[in-house]
């Protein structure tokens, strides 16, 4: 505890606390001639209790009952209370002790035993203790009592004395009192309190300071009392440790980590008010933030540059209500404890203040502009700013309250100009100050830059697909300085090149086209690469008129004229794989089979001869999905032809009940449809293994024509004229019909599946109702319903129907009616025009789709 | 080479007259800020204060001199289109005298007399005879730098041609 020292003859009063300059001796921690070795000194014997010259214990001295024999004046007892003052913490316990030695023979006849004695500050016995008798001694033993006694409340001090007592004449002795658990010391915090009841003076010299809690001393007017500081030891220990390991910081204001004890929260150091514009042009200025914010300045709230919202405080100065212009604001500054804003072209001048209401326009010249936020500054008594011609100035005209434009920095302008332009082209601003010291107006610009090494165009342009959207690019430019100009010098046909360097539009025609790309950057470099473009199709087309095959490509409705086929005779039936690597085309008359190979992505040739023997009846052809058998009817048979190369090898004949209408083999090649005409199967499903068709178990009731396999190749949807459309299930060797009821429309000729699979295209040899020639039939797994028809019908009998691979067209051939295209969703149908479909249709029309692929 | 351009507007007391002057700094001059009554420049982590006292570059440690050019524009002294003769001239300044050389050729900018050297002072005693001859002069002054310098004054007497031999 901190308290000052004594002082002599100083006015103290009551409670006034003090340290001693000299501070009390110590308190004894033993008693004093314990052990009478200097004789009775130090003790006060009452009672019958004397001190004798007796040997003793350990030496030549003991309190002593002598003892005058039984009955005698001196029965009774006394006792020897040791002067030492014995100083016990609060609540600590003292021990005493002492030899005890009966004269005596016989027991009891004598007692004697050691005691201890609390005393008060005011030296009044609180509380004595005494130890346990020794009422024997016989033959001159000395024997030991003891006690201990906690320091009862009250007590300031202890004394410890020697009881003996005798009732049959003998003697008894006392000696060698020794204590435990007194304090050798001064106790702990022991200062001084003046208790007197008045203000009074210190004596001239230091009291004898007592030593003892409690105890009091008197010093001239003062009373001084010894008491002890109450003392708080605290012990800090840490709330939040960190872990042992740097956590992984969230990089999200809002988000929590946790580090050992410690939980962070990652915080923004931005201004998060929304009305904040977080723009770079900002000033300073009746204790708010004003930044501009497109054409209007916002300012803080005053004093409070966090806070953009509170009504009637911050707020907005509408800035661009003042102007006859669009600009933005692009400088703010102040000027004579007013606010000014430029932008590009003109000047406005606010009377700026704590209270939003007292804010208002003073000024506004239009005319006047800038947009080098670093370069304003006020210069004594003028705004210097940086227009496009060079440094202006703003001031306050000679005589008169308005402002006055100067043009300070004309001298100066030509370099200045090509200062700024060069700035500009760099991206840089200047930065100004104004130094009152020397009276200077300091306006430095960047250093311009110096663009080294030469631009590299990396990157390659997507390949586009026919009729699609398509948006490729830019190219890749590095080491170039935005803003980036592009060139190119060819484009595939329907695309554009923008700005920015994409390429975007709708291809009109396949093909590659090679083209140089240019760049050029903002320091006029440029660099070229040679690129090149290429378009391709998702699907390809055959169409045909009686003499000529025409191949298309395309996607939608886009379908340009790829390459035609013609031949002398009238063209009956075309057939091809999947990728059209290999097309053939059935003719009424000799050759009767001629074969296309395609040579290049839009190219094909003919391959002569195709086949090592050649049909010599007109028939239907059909071709595996690979490309390697084909299947064409001759009469009343079918021929297989297995692939060898560039020729076909005849390698299988099977028999038939009659002329073949439509053969299609299923997507996986294993199993060919045939139906045909005069008597029953009327279908035929021939299985294939290896080179080897064998016969499925069927027999239909009806002829038809149309035959459609779904992709997985287990059903097979027949459609059999006037007997409607039978949905077939074919399973390894097993045939089985699927639905009981044959959608019995009249004149089902041809059928095509939806990419779905969960819907019929169906064609009509007739119209039904009249002018309806196409129809849509939902298939249930057990049954078709036929649906709404689709608006835009075509115009006269469908005689082939085909699908896009991606399931997105259908193309009808009709008998006199020329081709129809529809772009084909599920049962939506809607008729779509490719111009360049020019063919004529007759009885023998056909459609045939194939996909892009690649020439083999 | 990084060097930024900084145009310095003085002014004086006398009569609101200022003049600029041009200095090109080996560095990017990326802020300013003053401290007291000083000038502190900083180009990345490098901070500069301007010194009036500064008459070299620090480059390394070691001083660098650095030139200074005082460059009057193409003046007619006269009649416009009129050839004048250019006597002579008298320089005044202080400190480090400069190097003068006179353009003539207003076409092209870059002809100008071999440079003088001039005492820092050359009004006592006569003037120093320098003829030129042209309708329009322009003057250079170049200091080589390495020490202070001061222009006072440059007296040039011209005479007109017009009418004379």
């Amino acid at each position: 505890m901190t308290a000052p020292k004594w002082e002599s003859g100083k006015l103290y009063l009551p409670g006034d606390i003090v340290q001693p300059i000299t501070a009390p001796a110590p308190t004894a921690a033993q008693v004093v001639n314990g052990s009478f070795q200097s004789g009775g000194t130090g003790w006060d014997f009452t009672g019958l209790a004397t001190y004798s010259s007796t040997q003793g214990y350990v030496g030549p001295g003991t309190v002593r009952i002598p003892g005058g024999g039984p009955g005698g004046s001196d029965d009774g007892g006394g006792l020897a209370l040791n002067h030492t003052h014995l100083s016990v913490d609060p609540g600590g316990t003292l021990t005493a002790r002492c030899m005890i030695r009966q004269g005596a023979s016989d027991v009891d006849h004598t007692r004697g035993w050691v005691e201890i004695h609390w005393f008060n500050s005011a030296d009044a016995l609180v509380l004595s203790e005494a130890g346990n008798i020794v009422n024997d001694g016989r033959n001159g033993a000395w024997l030991p009592s003891s006690v201990s006694s906690t320091r009862p409340a009250g007590a300031a001090y202890a004394r410890a004395g020697i009881y003996l007592w005798q009732g049959s004449g003998d003697a008894v002795d006392g000696d060698y009192l020794t204590v435990s658990g007194a304090q050798s010391g001064l106790p702990e915090g022991l200062v001084y309190k003046a208790v007197q009841p008045a203000a009074g003076m210190s004596g001239a010299s230091e009291p004898a300071w007592p030593a003892v809690l409690g105890v009091q001393v008197v010093d001239n007017e003062v009373t001084w009392e010894a008491v002890a500081t109450n003392r708080v030891t605290w012990t800090a220990s840490p709330l939040y440790v960190s872990g042992a390991t740097e956590p992984d910081w969230p990089t999200q204001p809002g988000g929590f980590v946790v580090d050992g004890t410690v939980q962070w929260e990652a915080v923004s150091r931005r201004v998060e008010d929304e009305n904040c514009p977080n723009s770079k042009v900002v000033a300073i200025v009746a204790s708010k933030v004003f930044a501009a914010d497109r054409d209007i300045v916002r300012f803080s709230a005053t004093a409070n540059p966090l806070d953009w919202t509170s009504e009637q405080d911050a707020g907005y100065l509408p800035t661009g209500l003042q102007q006859a212009n669009a600009n933005d604001m692009a400088v703010l500054n102040q000027y004579r404890g007013n606010l000014v804003s430029f932008n590009a072209s003109s000047f406005q001048n606010w009377q700026a203040d704590p209270d939003p209401a007292a804010m208002a326009i003073l000024d506004q010249m239009d005319g006047i502009g800038s947009t080098w936020q670093g370069a304003a500054q006020p210069v004594g008594n003028e705004l210097f700013y940086l227009s496009q011609l060079g440094v202006r100035t703003i001031g306050i005209a000679n005589a008169a309250e308005n402002l006055a434009a100067g043009d300070v920095g004309m001298p100066i302008d030509p370099l200045v100009r090509e200062a700024i332009k060069q700035s500009i082209i760099d991206g840089t601003e200047p930065v100004a100050t104004y130094y009152p010291s020397a009276g200077q107006y300091w306006l430095a610009f960047p250093p311009p830059f110096e663009p080294t090494g030469d631009i590299a165009i990396t990157g390659e342009f997507d390949e586009g697909t026919l009729g699609l959207d398509y948006s490729s690019g830019p190219l890749v430019a590095t080491n170039a300085f935005a803003p980036l100009r592009w060139s190119i010098t060819a484009l595939p046909a329907g695309l554009t090149m923008g700005p920015s360097g994409a390429i975007t539009g709708t291809p009109e025609a396949t093909g590659t086209i090679a083209c140089t790309v240019t760049v050029t950057d903002r320091y006029g470099r440029t660099a070229s690469v040679e690129r090149s473009i290429k378009v391709v199709f998702t699907s390809g087309l055959f169409v045909n008129d009686t003499t000529t095959v025409y191949a298309h490509s395309g996607d939608t409705a886009m379908f340009p004229l790829l390459q035609t086929f013609t031949a002398a005779g009238t063209g009956s039936d075309i057939a091809c794989d999947d990728g059209a690597n290999i097309v053939g085309w059935t003719r009424t008359s000799a050759p009767f089979f001629q074969m296309f190979k395609r040579i290049s992505e839009v190219g094909f040739a003919e391959v002569a001869p195709p086949l090592d023997v050649m049909p010599t009846v007109v028939g239907q052809a059909a071709i595996t999905a690979d490309g390697q058998y084909l299947a064409v009817s001759q009469s009343t048979a079918v021929w297989l032809y297995k692939r060898t190369g560039d020729t076909f090898e005849r390698v299988q004949t099977v028999a038939l009940a009659g002329s073949a209408y439509n053969m299609k083999w299923s997507p996986s090649g294993e199993y060919l449809a045939v139906c045909h005409d005069s008597g029953a199967p009327y279908l035929v499903i021939l299985r294939r293994a290896g080179d080897v068709l064998t016969a499925l178990t069927w027999t239909d009731t009806w002829d038809g024509k149309g035959l459609a396999w779904t992709a997985d190749s287990t059903k097979l949807a027949y459609a059999r004229r006037t007997q409607g459309i039978r949905v077939l299930s074919v399973v390894g060797d097993t045939v089985t019909s699927l639905n009981t009821s044959y959608a019995s429309t009249p004149g089902v000729s041809y059928v095509c599946w939806s990419g779905d699979e969960q819907y019929l295209y169906v064609g009509g040899n007739t119209d039904s109702p009249a002018g309806v020639h196409l129809w849509v039939y939902q298939w249930s797994g057990v049954s078709l319903t036929r649906v709404a028809d689709p608006v835009d019908q075509p115009g006269a009998d469908v005689v082939e129907m085909s699908r896009s691979k991606d399931g997105r067209v259908l193309a009808l051939a009709t008998n006199g009616g020329g081709y129809a295209m529809y772009s084909a969703s599920g049962p939506d149908l809607s008729r779509i025009s490719p111009t360049d479909i020019v063919a004529a249709s007759g009885p023998n029309a056909r459609v045939q789709f194939f996909e892009s692929g690649d020439a083999a | 080479m990084s060097e930024t351009t900084a145009f310095v507007y003085s002014m004086t007391n006398v009569g609101k007259v200022g003049a600029w002057s041009r200095y090109v700094f080996p560095f990017s001059v990326e802020a300013f800020a003053q401290l007291g009554n000083d000038l502190y420049i900083r180009n990345g982590d490098t901070i500069s204060m301007v010194s009036e006292e500064a008459a070299t570059d620090d480059v390394d440690g070691l001083p660098v001199n650095f030139a200074g050019q005082v460059h009057w524009p193409w003046l007619d002294f006269g009649q416009p289109g009129v050839t004048k003769m250019l006597e002579g001239f008298d320089y005044v300044g202080t400190g480090q005298g400069p190097s003068i050389s006179i353009g003539y050729d207003q076409r092209h900018v870059g002809t100008f007399t071999d440079g003088y050297q001039l005492d820092p002072d050359t009004l006592p005693g006569g003037i120093i005879p320098f003829p030129v001859s042209a309708p329009t002069l322009s003057v250079k002054l170049d200091f080589a730098g390495g020490e202070a310098w001061n222009v006072q004054s440059l007296l040039l007497s011209v005479r007109d041609l017009r009418g004379g031999p």
